[in-house]
């Protein structure tokens, strides 16, 4: 937001905008929770100084009252998990079932003899995963979803037994491709 | 509102009100929560004060329920996040369900505060504001200056003017 905006809900709200704009860094002073005695009064003495500043500070007294009735880490919890959930969620509408980008090679091919290094990764219904792989290629497993992953001297494969994932590919300084194979 | 608007919303809900509740329906795949955003549609439209062209009517209703039904989301993701939130407390924490309501009201607020925050932003409000620390110990944490932790947080303050300084007027909308 800019200055624009605040001028906009200055004169909106009848405060003068240079008021509220010092009221809002004094506010972030305060926030700072190592605010000197001398701040405190320098702080006091502004709002003194005009009933204008003493109107602003009120206005944004308003912000920190509705922050502090909620604050605590389980508020702050929810609101990060939250957004990583629709962060994810539009990621995976938005780019399809399986997006390789980058450098990478997307090629289909027969299963080699990888079988004993597989790790196997599997999302039960609902749960969203997020992998960073060795060479820090990165996968997003949608929900119940299987796949295997196997990292050879000559190749990088992923294989999707069942659901979706999107990988985003890193470059790989051996030079190796990167395969992502589907079942059936 | 004139009388000739009032016949337009009259004529707007009559002629859409059942296509709107089809299209919400099977984007909802829930007949309350359909019902509920039409109502909330045609109530968006009768507050703002701006009805459509009768040409345009379809288009518009589908945009404002469109905004409705991303809010509801996020809504539901929000209070999903925060009940997990809670269940991971010792019994005797967990506020009462009133209390609880109250504060997820002020939580659905400040997401969208977030929303429009970088990530950097963000993470430098949510480490001051509910873990409580102070700008030194983020900047720390976040590997940045004291002063760019400041800038942060005067943006993320101004970001927050417009939401939570203002009176509350539009909760039985939303």
């Amino acid at each position: 937001m800019s200055d624009a905006a605040i001028e906009r809900i200055a004169i909106e709200a009848n405060l003068s905008p240079k008021a509220l704009q010092q009221a809002l860094e004094w506010l972030v002073t305060l926030w700072s929770r190592e605010t000197t005695p001398e701040q405190l009064y320098a702080m006091t003495q502004w709002r003194e100084a005009d009933p204008d500043h003493e109107r602003a500070w009120q206005h944004v007294q308003r912000i920190n009252d509705r922050l502090t009735s909620v604050s605590s880490p389980v508020a702050g919890a929810s609101l990060r998990a939250a957004h990583t959930t629709m962060t994810r969620r539009n990621v995976l509408r938005a780019m399809g079932l399986i997006l390789v980008g980058g450098t990478a090679a997307y090629t289909l091919r027969d299963p080699t003899l990888l079988q004993s290094q597989l790790a196997d990764i599997r999302t039960t219904t609902g749960e969203i995963r997020k992998l960073t792989l060795e060479d820090g290629t990165r996968i997003t497993v949608n929900t119940a979803s299987t796949l295997n992953i196997g990292f050879t001297a000559r190749e990088r494969r992923v294989r999707l037994i069942d659901g979706e994932i999107l990988v985003a590919t890193a470059p790989d300084p051996a030079s190796r491709p990167f395969v992502v194979e589907t079942a059936g | 509102m004139s009388a000739a608007q009032s016949d337009t919303i009259a004529e707007l809900y009559t002629s859409h009100q059942s296509w709107l509740y089809g299209w919400l329906r099977r984007r909802l795949g829930c007949a309350y929560d359909a019902a509920d955003l039409t109502q909330d549609t045609y109530l968006r439209i009768i507050i703002s004060g701006r009805v459509p062209q009768p040409d345009q009517s379809r288009a518009h209703l589908m945009q404002v329920a469109k905004g409705l039904v991303i809010d509801l989301r996020r809504r539901r993701i929000l209070e999903h996040a925060y009940r997990e939130a809670l269940a991971a407390l010792p019994e005797p924490q967990t506020p009462s369900l009133e209390r609880q309501a109250i504060v997820l009201e002020t939580l659905i607020e400040i997401d969208k505060v977030l929303d429009g925050l970088s990530a950097r932003v963000r993470e430098t409000f949510l480490l001051s504001q509910f873990d409580g620390l102070t700008y030194a110990a983020i900047a720390e944490r976040l590997g940045i200056s004291v002063g760019a932790v400041r800038k942060y947080m005067l943006k993320a303050a101004t970001a927050c003017l417009a939401t939570l300084g203002a009176p509350c007027l539009d909760t039985a909308l939303t």
